[in-house]
Order: structure tokens, then C-alpha cells, then sequence
């Protein structure tokens, strides 16, 4: 009977593992289920309320916001003031956004600033150029309160808080210097491309700045410097030109001096193409990887710059000054730099 | 008995496990569906969502498109049903416009907003301006209000058209990502199906098995009785429902039926172990029969032979011899009548008193027998040739070959609920090696043995064990060399 007991004893408590093992199952698949609903329900609701969330919807409003508006949204020395312009803005609590950056073509400048005063922007950061409808939009804007600044190019005699460019003059000398640095008595000439879309005066005073530290610092060479105008509204267009004037002079000049990365990048191209880099030096603007690479090579002789990047910050700033204390400076001043082979490393690095 | 126990006793049924189970699987299963629609719902809902915003702008375009017609066709008609309808979606306009961003934030499309309703607030002045001026016949405000307008317009159908297109891009990504999530909900709502699915069968096999399993050990459990097999261990009782009590009715009944047999088994035994001692008995009886005759001539022989003398010797008026020859015709009658198995303690005492009768004659008296026996006790059951043999192993073994006078002393008195029968001498004695021999069983070889025609001390002891049924019937009692023999025989006492 002992003996019967123990074993029923033994029988239950197997039974009872046996029944254990069953719920502990029961219970595993159970919570395995509920998992994967909850985190399927996680994942689904996670995705589906990011698909209706708006990006930058919960982003904190920002104080201001200006209008960066320049002729061609393409234009390597305009992307970098932008991006200048958009970091300052984003340190001090300012959005710049590029109007008519993905326009119509025949939205003009003026259209452009005509939509900006629409919408209400707190101030807007422009590419000047001399001209009356321009002049009479910044004066429209003046009157509805928002605050216009010219950068790199200035719209003279317009009603513009201030102006952010490069002191022309010393835009030439640096040109100047470098002619000096590199030239010799076999030097007699050389041809300045102006840009057929610049202004005038202001193109004026780089040949002029050029020409008198020729005369001060150089005297010892005896240069002719001529000028040619490019159309610089499109690459093809300034190929075209350049080709044209190099197979039209009798003499190829010793020395080539362009005045924007257009035309660099098409004199560079075409030198390369007839075989001239033996024959001309070449001085450049910007700094383009292409030009960069050139003076590397020994291909180019130097680049003048200017730090566009500082130029667009020191935009936004000017607005911010004018905003806070409705007092601005007429101008804001950038002294060119030149990179050639010897600092080429250093500028790269910097 | 409370709503508890009252509540225990319903769940205890199997009725209400069958109910559990399948109420278990069916909330699992609906569940399951209900999550399922849910989320086809939300998907749903997020499809319909997707392209709301290009629909919003596309409407926004629409009314900016009938304003302008509204204002261009009162400025040329100056109609009342005109400017009614640029009121009208002028209105609806500027409501569309409330659902537009107006702060100033870090995104490209929500600046787009804010300009957008920036703009259109500025071209509403212009066309409201507009048609103040017409109606105050102002020519040239109301042409350059309308052409200013008119460029405001454009602008701003370029700006929604430009937006439009960016969020058609990202609400086509956000179809796309749409489109995958409903791919992963489909295949992880498959898989929570199936799971589900075998989390049904699982807990319906579960249950039911909790249902079938105690019928199946109990129907186990009624094959090997019905085989025969009584020690089949008991039906685990697991649940409390009906097939439990079923199943403890079954063990009750199995342990009944086991405790019957046990009880028949152990009468079975008892009786068996009884014919077996009668046996024995008879055996032994038979045995110590067997050596006394082989020892003596035929008995009834000699009875009547003795007889013949004793008739002889009254007829010479030999009294002595008569009364001699009669002890011995007693003593060899009583083991011709005294075939049965027991005796009273007076027929054994007589058996012994006409042993050491003939013994004295036949040794001159040299042996003095003496007894002191309490009389009550004289009735008490002994087995047939018991005393006798004692008292010859005192003679022969003990008093024989002495040079003192040799004393037997017969002593029957009673020890609390004991009968004890003393049988001492003052012979050569024993040492404790031989007692030891004589209380263990064994037979010694001891001197003279060969002229002994008794019957074995051992053989006395092993009868007596057997008529008592019990061990602890003899003890052999002696000081040591020539300090006698007592043996004391202890026999139960029965009443008066």
C-alpha cells in the first residue's frame, strides 16, 4: 500500500511538471505573440506618424528670414556666398533662402525682388547690377520696410542699406603683382577678358588698378595691357568668345588675365585645347578645382580670390545690424588674395 | 458554501472546460481579426492621406485661378454677379490660406507656405485695391493695381506649382514607404495569424488532453485489473471534475478489492501453517514412537507377555513381582495408548513414576525421586512423552555412575501465568558449552550415548515448541561440575 502511494505521489508531481512545462509553453507563445503585435503595432505607428508629420514641422520658428536673390543659381562664386550667408543664418537664429533658386527663365532679378517684398521677407541679400528697375525694386522695398544688400556687385545709386564686395582696385593689383612676380623682359603683353555682363566702372578700376602698380611697382617691364570683352551669360557663350578672340589676333599676348571662373575655366580649356600653355601665362579668378589643379600643374600662373564664403556671412551679419539697431555701414569691404604655386598647399589646407 | 466555492465547482466541470476552451480560442481569434482590421484601417487612412496635400494645393490653385478670372472679368464688365463671386473666392481663398505654415522655419516647402500665403495676402491687397479703384473709375490705379496683381498671380502659381511638384516627390515617397509598410503589416499579420492559429490548436489540445488523459490512465488502469494485475498503482486524481471523483471511486475500489485478497491470503496461510504444524507435530510424535519401540521389543508383545508374568506371579503370591512386572506392563501400555497429541501433566507424572519405579528395582533404589507438584495444575496439556525422556537423561546422563546418593526432584508450581515443570538432580552436572548445544537444537556426543534407548532431549524440546507455538519453552539450569541438572519446562497456563 506504502509502496502504491509513493508511487501515486510520484505520478502527481510528474503530472504536475508535465502540466508546468504545458502553461510555461502556453505562456511563452502567448508572450511571443503579444510581442510581436505590440512591436508591429510600435513599428507600424512609428512609420505611419512619421508619413504624416510634415518635415520640419516641430522645428523651432526662426527670428528672420531674407531673401538671397542672384542672376544665375548656378554660379559657383554665388553658391559659396549663399552658403556663407545660410551658416551665418543658422547661428543666429535667421533662414536665407535663394528666391527664383529653380525659376522660370524669364523671371527676372526684379521679379524676383518684387516676390520677395510679397512675401514679407525681413530683408533681402541681392546680386547688385547698375540699372533703373532694379534701383526702383530695392526703393520698393526700402518703402515696405525690408532691407535690401548688395553683394559682390553693387547697384550704385539704388536705395540699398549697404554693400559686401571686393575693393576693385585692389582686385587689379593684385593681378598686377603677379604679372611682376612672374614676368620678364620677353614680356610685352597681355589681355585682360572683361565680363560683358559686368559693370563698367567697376571693371574699370581693376584695369586701372592693374595698370598703375604695373607702372608703380613694375616699372622695370614694359606691358601692354588690352582688353576684350566675354560674354560670360553661359559657358558655351564664353568659349565661343574666347576661341574667337584667340584666332582673330595676329599675336598672342604673353599674358591672359580673366576676371571670373567663366572664363578661366574656357581660357584654361581652350589653351589646352591649341596647345598655348607654352606660349601664355595665364592668370585666373576663384578657385575652382579645375584652376587649382592648372596651378598645380604649372599650367597657370596664379588666382585671384576673394573669400566669397566670409562675403555672404558678412551679408547676413550687416542685415542682423541693421535689424537690431537700424544702423548699418554703406560698405563692406574684402581685400583680394592671390593663390600661386608657392602657397597653393597652405590654401588647400586652409 | 460561498460564491467561491460555488465558483470552483463549475470550473471543476468539464462542460464549463469545454466552454473555456473554445471562448479562449475564439477572443484569440477574434483578437487577432480585429487587430488585422485595424490596421488595414490606418493603412487605409495613411493612402488617403498621402496625396492630401498636392489636393489641397491643387484646389488653392484653382480658386487663385477664379479670383483672378472673377477680378479680371469685373474690371472689364464691372458686373455685381462677378465681384459677388470674387468675394465668394476671395473668402474661400483666404480660409485655404489659414492652413498654410506662417513661421519662419528651417524648411525649404514650409517657407514655400509661408510665402505662398505672404504673397497671396499681398496680391488680395492688390486685387482688392484694384477694384476699389475701378469702382472709384480710377483708370490708371485700377491698371496698375491689376497688373501688379496679375504678376503677384503668376508668382505665386509659380511658387504652388514649384511646391506642388516637391510634394508630389515626397508624397511619392511616402506612397512608396506606404506601400512597404502595408507588404510588412501583410506578412506580420500573416504571422500573427498563423501563430494564433497554432496557439488555438495548442490550447485546445491542452485542454482537451486535461479532459481525455485522466480517462485514458483510468481506462489503463481498469485493463490491468481486468488482466489481473492488482498492484497496478492508483489513477493520479489531477483534476476535480467528474472523471476525478470517477477515478477515486476506481481507487477505493481497487484498494477494497486488494485489501480482500490480502485478507484471504493471510487466512490461507494461517491454515496452511497449521496443517503444516499438525504435521510436524505428527512427524516427531511418530519419530520418538518409532525409536522407542525400535529400542523395545514389540510392545504389545511384551504388554502381553508382562501380563502373562504378572498373572503368573499373583498366582504364586509373589506380590512384589506382581506389583513390578504391573509398573512395567503400565509403562509399556501407556506407549501403546498414548498414540494421541496431547496428554494431561498426571498421565505423564504416572508414565514417570513407573520409569523410576522399574529403574529402582532394576538398581537396588539407589535412585530418590521426589516431586512437589501442585495439584490444580495436574490437568494442564502436555504433549504424549515428554517427561519421561528428561527424566531418563537425569538417570543416565546425570545421577548414573555417581558415588553419592543420586536425587531426581519433580516439581510442578505455577509463575505468574506460567506452568513450570522442574526436573532436577544432583548429578555429574553440565558446563555452559553443552546447555548452550542442548538450547540450541544440536544433539552432543556425549559418553555412554551409545546405550541410550530414549528419546532425544532435542527431540522433546522441538515437539514442545511446536504444541505451544513458541520458542521460549525450555532453560537448562546448572551450577556446574557435579551441582546437578534442573530442567525447567514452562508451559502456558490455561485457567482453573
Amino acid at each position: 500500500m506504502k509502496q502504491n502511494v509513493s508511487t501515486n505521489k510520484e505520478q502527481n508531481s510528474t503530472n504536475k511538471v508535465r502540466r508546468g512545462g504545458w502553461v510555461i509553453a502556453i505562456m511563452i507563445a502567448l508572450a511571443v505573440l503579444i510581442f510581436m503585435t505590440v512591436v508591429a503595432l510600435v513599428i507600424m505607428n512609428r512609420q505611419m506618424n512619421r508619413l504624416a508629420e510634415r518635415p520640419g514641422e516641430n522645428a523651432a520658428p526662426l527670428a528672420r528670414h531674407y531673401a538671397f536673390i542672384a542672376k544665375n543659381p548656378s554660379d559657383a562664386i554665388f553658391r559659396s556666398i549663399f552658403e556663407g550667408a545660410k551658416e551665418e543664418g543658422s547661428e543666429t537664429g535667421t533662414i536665407v533662402e535663394w528666391f527664383g533658386e529653380e525659376r522660370e527663365p524669364d523671371i527676372t532679378e526684379e521679379n524676383l525682388v518684387e516676390m520677395a517684398i510679397a512675401a514679407k521677407v525681413d530683408g533681402i541679400i541681392l546680386e547688385g547690377r547698375a540699372g533703373e528697375h532694379l534701383a526702383t525694386m530695392i526703393e520698393k522695398a526700402r518703402h515696405a520696410g525690408i532691407p535690401t544688400v548688395t553683394v559682390y556687385r553693387d547697384c550704385y545709386g539704388s536705395a540699398r542699406q549697404s554693400y559686401v564686395g571686393v575693393a576693385s582696385y585692389s582686385y587689379g593689383r593684385e593681378y598686377a603683382r603677379q604679372i611682376i612676380r612672374f614676368a620678364g623682359k620677353a614680356t610685352h603683353s597681355a589681355l585682360l577678358f572683361l565680363d560683358s555682363n559686368g559693370d563698367d566702372s567697376e571693371q574699370n578700376i581693376v584695369c586701372n588698378g592693374i595698370r598703375n602698380t604695373l607702372s608703380n611697382e613694375g616699372n622695370h617691364l614694359r606691358i601692354e595691357l588690352e582688353t576684350v570683352k566675354v560674354n560670360t551669360d553661359s559657358t558655351f557663350s564664353a568659349e565661343e568668345d574666347i576661341k574667337r578672340t584667340l584666332l582673330a589676333i595676329d599675336k598672342l599676348p604673353d599674358i591672359i588675365i580673366c576676371m571670373d571662373p567663366v572664363t578661366t575655366d574656357c581660357m584654361y580649356r581652350a589653351a589646352v585645347e591649341y596647345n598655348l600653355l607654352d606660349r601664355i601665362s595665364l592668370l585666373g579668378f576663384y578657385t575652382e578645382k579645375s584652376t587649382l589643379e592648372a596651378i598645380e600643374k604649372g599650367n597657370m600662373q596664379a588666382t585671384v580670390t576673394v573669400d566669397f564664403h566670409k562675403m555672404g556671412r558678412t551679408a547676413v551679419d550687416a542685415l542682423n545690424e541693421y535689424d537690431e539697431t537700424a544702423f548699418i555701414s554703406d560698405m563692406y569691404t574684402q581685400e583680394a588674395e592671390t593663390v600661386n604655386r608657392s602657397n597653393l598647399r597652405e590654401y588647400r589646407e586652409q | 458554501m460561498n460564491v467561491r466555492q460555488v465558483c470552483m465547482r463549475s470550473l471543476n466541470r468539464i462542460q464549463t472546460k469545454l466552454l473555456l476552451a473554445f471562448l479562449l480560442t475564439t477572443v484569440v481569434i477574434i483578437a487577432v481579426n480585429l487587430y488585422v482590421y485595424g490596421n488595414i484601417n490606418r493603412i487605409l487612412a495613411g493612402f488617403e492621406r498621402v496625396y492630401a496635400s498636392n489636393a489641397s494645393l491643387n484646389d488653392m490653385q484653382n480658386s487663385l485661378g477664379r479670383i483672378q478670372i472673377d477680378l479680371t472679368e469685373y474690371l472689364n464688365s464691372k458686373s455685381p454677379s462677378a465681384l459677388e463671386d470674387y468675394y465668394r473666392d476671395s473668402d474661400k481663398y483666404r480660409g485655404m490660406l489659414e492652413s498654410l505654415n506662417d513661421q519662419i522655419v528651417d524648411d525649404a516647402n514650409l517657407l514655400s507656405e509661408k510665402n505662398i500665403r505672404n504673397m497671396s495676402v499681398s496680391y488680395l491687397e492688390g486685387t482688392d485695391r484694384a477694384i476699389s479703384y475701378r469702382r472709384a473709375r480710377n483708370v490708371e490705379g485700377y491698371k496698375n493695381a491689376y497688373e501688379q496683381a496679375t504678376r503677384l498671380h503668376n508668382y505665386i502659381l509659380s511658387i504652388i506649382y514649384t511646391l506642388n511638384n516637391e510634394r508630389f516627390r515626397e508624397n511619392s515617397n511616402s506612397y512608396a514607404t506606404l506601400v512597404e509598410i502595408c507588404r510588412r503589416v501583410e506578412m506580420l499579420d500573416i504571422v500573427i495569424l498563423c501563430l494564433s492559429g497554432l496557439l488555438n490548436v495548442f490550447l485546445i489540445t491542452l485542454l482537451t488532453r486535461q479532459i481525455t488523459s485522466p480517462l485514458k490512465d483510468l481506462a489503463g488502469a481498469a485493463d490491468r485489473i481486468a488482466g489481473g494485475d492488482l498492484d497496478a498503482p492508483p489513477v493520479p486524481v489531477t483534476t476535480h471534475d467528474e472523471i476525478a471523483r470517477v477515478s477515486v471511486a476506481f481507487n477505493q475500489m481497487a484498494a477494497s478489492i486488494r485489501q480482500h485478497i490480502e485478507r484471504l491470503r493471510l487466512s490461507m496461510e494461517a491454515e496452511r501453517q497449521m496443517q503444516e504444524k499438525e504435521l510436524l507435530m505428527e512427524t516427531h510424535l511418530k519419530d520418538a514412537q518409532l525409536k522407542y519401540l525400535q529400542a523395545q521389543i514389540n510392545p504389545h508383545f511384551l504388554f502381553n507377555t508382562l501380563n502373562a508374568g504378572a498373572q503368573l506371579a499373583m498366582m504364586e503370591d509373589a506380590d512384589r513381582t506382581y506389583e513390578y512386572i504391573q509398573h512395567v506392563a503400565d509403562f509399556f501400555r501407556y506407549n501403546v495408548k498414548k498414540d494421541f497429541e496431547s496428554v494431561t501433566l498426571r498421565e505423564e507424572i504416572e508414565l514417570v513414576d513407573h520409569y523410576i519405579y522399574i529403574l529402582n528395582v532394576r538398581f537396588g533404589g539407589e535412585i530418590h525421586f521426589e516431586k512437589q507438584i501442585d495439584a490444580s495444575l495436574l490437568d494442564t496439556q502436555i504433549p504424549a512423552m515428554t517427561l519421561q525422556p528428561i527424566v531418563e537423561n537425569s538417570v543416565n546422563h546425570g545421577i548414573r555412575g555417581i558415588e553419592r546418593e543420586g536425587r531426581i526432584l519433580l516439581r510442578i508450581y505455577k509463575e505468574v501465568d506460567a506452568v513450570c515443570i522442574s526436573i532436577a538432580d544432583n548429578g555429574v552436572g553440565m558446563d555452559e558449552k553443552l546447555i548452550s548445544q542442548l538450547l540450541d537444537g544440536k544433539t552432543p556426543e556425549r559418553a555412554g550415548e551409545k546405550n541410550s534407548n530414549g528419546v532425544a532431549f532435542t527431540n522433546v524440546v522441538r515437539r514442545l515448541q511446536l504444541f505451544l507455538g513458541k520458542e521460549d519453552v525450555v532453560d537448562i539450569i546448572s551450577e556446574g561440575k557435579d551441582l546437578g541438572t534442573e530442567v525447567v519446562l514452562y508451559l502456558p497456563f490455561m485457567g482453573a
